[in-house]
């Protein structure tokens, strides 16, 4: 376990070099950059602004220097939010877009687990038929045309909830866009649920459990429920990343001061260190989130287990 | 005769699938009797395993059962599933062809084998335990405390399906159903538990029935057999009798498709011309008839019945003429 842990985090390292290199370049190679875009700055200013942020050296010190800045955990300066580094903003965003992802991921579960293994014990049933068109509703229909429905029906028209804004991450100001992540993740963990809980239900290894004489509700919990939260948990490793970067949409729509939005802001502007600092952000998450699903993996299937 | 276990009658399975209702087993009548070890073979398809899985009620949800089968007198076919659970495992217990799939690969070889003896005798784990240590011994599997704790994808083939044997005898059914107990596995692993299965049923006395497409396994083990051809009994004798005189032309294509030494494995029931038939068409006649060498006109009209020859030996065709290796005698 141990071993592998490290194994993975070894090999994460080259990895994440090739990211950081590629991103660092091809952010480079786009035209224009941090202060070129706004009102045109008087060459003197914009000289000075570019030597104070190293941006008048060769390329490849920038990059030199950047690295070196990075092993120490030190995003930089951003260009846009002129006052701030990136590590404040995105100690600033992350817990944000942790919370709604978080909460979000949760409830999908909470809901998405049940809904399918009942769809899959009641197979081709009314039940099943409507909770799997649910499902494919959920899927199909995009976060920008559930999530402003969901503010213009429940916030605008029936005063229920506050249409936006973070307010500290008051419960009701969470409640929307929670719902809107939510949702076509609970459409996915459902449907994924229902077709390993039937795979599993058909395999030789179930029919031998009831050819045992056990109860249905034995052969359910014991012998099938963990096979069928296999394929779940591959899925959920990249899920759990998808929702924390997908949250950008929802973020915009009800005005959260999530990473999403600097990430956003930061790629209109040119804002190198906080574009390349949001992406190895991400990319940290995307290992870290598969290489916990693998372990997970490990702990639940023996076979996984042995190697 | 020794007194019937289990009694089929006019047992018929069918699946209703997009294409319209399969008919995979017909007009079945036949019983087990106590302590005896009765074999069933048939090619592929011919309705052996639904047979059993219907009586076991673990047909698949599109499969429906009718006819009756009494176990010790008892009625069993399709009662619900609450009865079921006292009945499969306690009082009849079957084992499955391949046992790579047949255990659960999450759970421990142990659990699996003391969750038997918790739920239908309500031991508790530790003296389940200890039981099923001693039933691993009776099935030779040696270092049998340490390897309770294993997990199914570390024993061999061979081990698992004695595992699988131990685990069905732990509660002393009347009844083991072993459908193709032997087909996964190799020539050597499959001759010693044939010879493990013919040592249980003599120590408990179970009654067994011997799935199988394989007329060699039937001959090792089998008092009595059961030729089974598209859903359909189409033979039934001891087995001396079935071997030495059968009586049905396609028992004679099973057995000269018995696989000789000098043929590779593959090659064995190769050597029926024709398929078996489509179970979706319920044919008027005989449906051995398109593949026959004895075929004539009646054979396509009406379905022959299965009857009587004596000594306990029952057959279902029309010709009356002698069959192939008795000419070859003669
Ligand atoms: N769920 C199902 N739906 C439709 N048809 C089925 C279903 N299960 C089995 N059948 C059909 O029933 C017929 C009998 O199958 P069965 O499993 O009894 O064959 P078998 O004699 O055991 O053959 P084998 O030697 O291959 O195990 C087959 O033609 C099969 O296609
Ligand atoms: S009834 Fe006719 S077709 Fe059928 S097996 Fe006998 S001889 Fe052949
Ligand atoms: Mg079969």
């Amino acid at each position: 376990m141990i071993r592998l842990v490290l194994r993975r985090v070894l090999a994460a390292i080259p990895t994440l070099l090739v990211i950081i290199t590629l991103s660092f370049f091809m952010l480079r190679a786009a035209p224009g950059g941090p202060f070129t875009e706004a009102r045109r700055l008087p060459p003197q200013v914009l000289a000075n602004l570019e030597r104070m942020y190293h941006l008048n050296e060769p390329v490849w010190e920038q990059y030199g220097r950047y690295l070196t800045h990075i092993l120490r955990g030190d995003f930089g300066p951003s260009y846009v939010y002129r006052s701030t580094t990136v590590n404040a903003l995105i100690e600033q965003g992350l817990p944000v877009d942790l919370t709604i992802g978080g909460l979000a991921l949760a409830l999908a579960l909470l809901i998405g687990m049940p809904l399918g293994i009942l769809a899959a014990l009641r197979q081709n049933t009314a039940w099943d038929y409507v909770s799997m068109a649910g499902a494919m509703a959920g899927i199909s229909v995009p976060t920008f045309v559930v999530a402003p429905l969901m503010i213009l029906l429940l916030a605008v028209k029936a005063h229920w909830l506050p249409a936006g804004s973070w307010s500290n991450g008051a419960p009701d100001h969470l409640v929307l866009p929670v719902l809107a992540l939510a949702l076509p993740l609970i459409a996915y963990v459902a449907r994924i649920m229902r077709g390993s809980m039937v795979e599993v239900l058909n395999s030789p290894y179930i029919r031998t459990a009831r050819a045992k004489g056990l109860p249905e509700r034995t052969v359910i919990l014991r012998h099938a429920l963990k096979p069928a939260l296999m394929p779940l948990i591959s899925f959920l490793g990249p899920a759990v990343v998808n929702t924390l970067t997908g949250s950008i949409v929802v973020e915009e729509i009800f005005g959260l001061p999530g990473i999403g939005r600097f990430f956003v802001d930061g790629a209109l502007n040119r804002d190198y260190t906080l574009v390349m600092g949001v992406t190895i952000l991400y990319a940290m998450l995307i290992i870290a989130f598969n290489l916990i699903a693998d372990l997970l993996y490990g702990v639940l299937d023996p076979r996984a287990r042995q190697q | 005769m020794a007194a019937s276990l289990l009694e089929i009658r006019n047992l018929a399975v069918r699946f209703t699938t997009g294409d319209g209702p399969v008919y995979a087993v017909n007009d079945l009548d036949l019983e087990v009797r106590r302590g005896e070890v009765l074999g069933m073979v048939g090619e592929s398809g011919s309705g052996k395993s639904q047979t059993w899985l219907a009586i076991m009620g673990l047909l698949a949800k599109n499969g429906r059962a009718e006819g009756s089968v009494r176990l010790g007198g008892e009625e069993i076919l399709n009662l619900p599933q609450r009865a079921l659970t006292r009945l499969r495992g306690e009082r009849m217990a079957m084992i499955f062809q391949d046992p790579m799939t047949a255990m659960n690969p999450f759970l421990t070889v142990g659990r699996q084998m003391t969750e038997v003896l918790e739920w239908h005798r309500g031991m508790s784990r530790r003296e389940a335990r200890a039981r099923c240590i001693g039933a691993l011994e009776s099935v030779h599997i040696t270092d049998a405390a340490r390897r309770l704790s294993m997990y199914p994808h570390e024993f061999s083939g061979g081990m698992r399906q004695r595992v699988m044997i131990a685990t069905a005898l732990l509660t002393e059914p009347q009844l083991l159903i072993c459908d193709e107990p032997t087909t996964a596995l190799d020539v050597t692993v499959q001759a010693q538990i044939l010879a493990l299965l013919d040592e249980l049923r003599q120590r408990f006395g179970t009654a067994i029935v011997l799935v199988t497409h394989d007329l060699g396994v039937i001959a090792q083990l089998a008092d009595r057999v059961i030729v089974m051809y598209a859903g359909r009994q189409v033979e039934q004798a001891e087995v001396h009798t079935l071997y030495g005189a059968y009586r049905h032309p396609y028992t004679e294509g099973l057995l000269r498709s018995v696989p000789r030494l000098d043929q590779p494995r593959s090659a064995r029931l190769a050597t029926i011309p024709g398929r078996p038939p489509d179970l979706a068409r319920r044919p008027a006649g005989c449906p051995f008839e398109p593949r026959c060498a004895y075929a004539s006109e009646i054979c396509r009209r009406q379905m022959p019945p299965l009857v009587s020859l004596g000594d306990a030996h029952l057959r279902a065709c029309h010709y009356d003429g002698a069959l192939g290796p008795q000419e070859r005698g003669a």
